[in-house]
């Protein structure tokens, strides 16, 4: 056979071939080289509670509502948010007047906190966080990005 | 730009084990180069979702903040491959579960299966790539993934395809030997054989 189609050169073609006509769009690119801008001064706080998984947090469940209910941890804080489409609820316990900030890709929005810890936001499209408090006492807390 | 852009092709060979510790005190262009290293295999492990393109965007860049924030807890960083493609599928399952639950009842939100761009501009350099291009988009759907995820470089390790794939390891190689067989006998690529 055509030494052109062996395996191995087969496989080469097919490594271009692919990478052509499905290339990584430039824009998805340099949203993953902006991740780094956002680097975390911040305490990692643990996803503990997601009501689109199960309770072993490894199968994603049928029966799941419209809202998707989410709660994370670090010692000493907790942060609740429930997420529909479009905007989203969420508490600090304890309540506590830090500053909370809403990040979307590389866009930041600082959010009001009412006196029992609950804030809310108009949310967009696609991957998010939020970066509770800064210089204080707690110090300050991000979550993971939510997928959504 | 053009610096930083030189300084991250300089780092293109690097090894893992070297541009983490790089990325994590901040270097910025080790950050970019691993992204560059990484970016395929996130691509194409999420290719063939039925998901449509902003949202496989979205599980590209969520796969990449995970990466970041996760970065010092890389403990083995030549597996980072296998990491960032088995991220980039638990995202993408996320979302198209997520997005049943709010959408599935307008069928104007469901997204398209991405198709292979079909170009007449000459993008291959000759006619065995176009004719490899024809014949992989009449694979099954299946031996299309497996070829995705064994032409990577850096490569995937069969156990890593395996696992994203949900077959056992060991047929992971005659599954590709039959995968390119299907290849060479299907209507774009054998005549070109036959005439050869």
């Amino acid at each position: 056979m055509d030494e052109r189609f062996d395996d191995d050169s087969l496989l080469a073609v097919l490594a271009r071939v692919i990478d052509e006509a499905d290339p990584v769009p430039d824009d998805a690119r340099a949203t993953a080289v902006a991740a780094d801008m956002s680097g975390l001064d911040a305490e990692l706080a643990e996803l503990v509670f997601d009501s689109l998984l199960d309770e072993r947090g490894t199968t994603l469940r049928d029966d799941a509502g419209d809202v998707r209910s989410l709660t994370f941890t670090t010692g000493d804080r907790t942060i609740e948010v429930d997420l529909a489409d479009g905007g989203l609820v969420g508490r600090l316990s304890p309540a506590e007047d830090a500053p909370v900030v809403l990040e979307q890709g590389t866009t930041r929005v600082p959010l009001a906190v009412d006196d029992l810890g609950r804030f809310r936001a108009v949310v967009q499209p696609g991957p998010l966080r939020l970066r509770v408090g800064g210089a204080g006492p707690g110090g300050a807390v991000a979550t993971p990005w939510i997928t959504r | 730009m053009r610096a930083v852009g030189a300084a991250s092709d300089e780092l293109g060979e690097t090894r893992f084990e070297v541009l983490v510790p790089r990325a994590l005190a901040g270097e910025r262009q080790a950050w970019e180069a691993l992204v560059d290293r990484l970016k395929r295999v996130a691509w194409r492990s999420i290719a063939g979702f039925d998901l449509g393109d902003e949202d496989r965007k979205d599980a590209f860049a969520a796969t990449f903040f995970r990466l970041n924030e996760r970065l010092s807890t890389i403990r083995e960083p030549a597996k980072l491959p296998g990491w960032v493609a088995t991220t980039a599928r638990n995202e993408v399952h996320t979302l198209l579960r997520a997005r049943r639950r709010l959408r599935a009842t307008d069928p104007q939100d469901l997204p398209l299966v991405p198709q292979p761009a079909i170009s007449d501009e000459g993008l291959m350099d000759d006619e065995l790539h176009g004719a490899v291009r024809l014949g992989f988009a009449s694979l099954s759907s299946r031996c299309q993934e497996l070829l995705r995820l064994a032409t990577l470089d850096p490569p995937l390790s069969y156990a890593e395809i395996g696992d994203l794939m949900e077959m056992p390891h060991g047929s992971i190689g005659p599954t590709r030997q039959r995968c390119l067989d299907q290849l060479r006998s299907t209507a774009a690529l054998r005549p070109f054989i036959a005439g050869r």
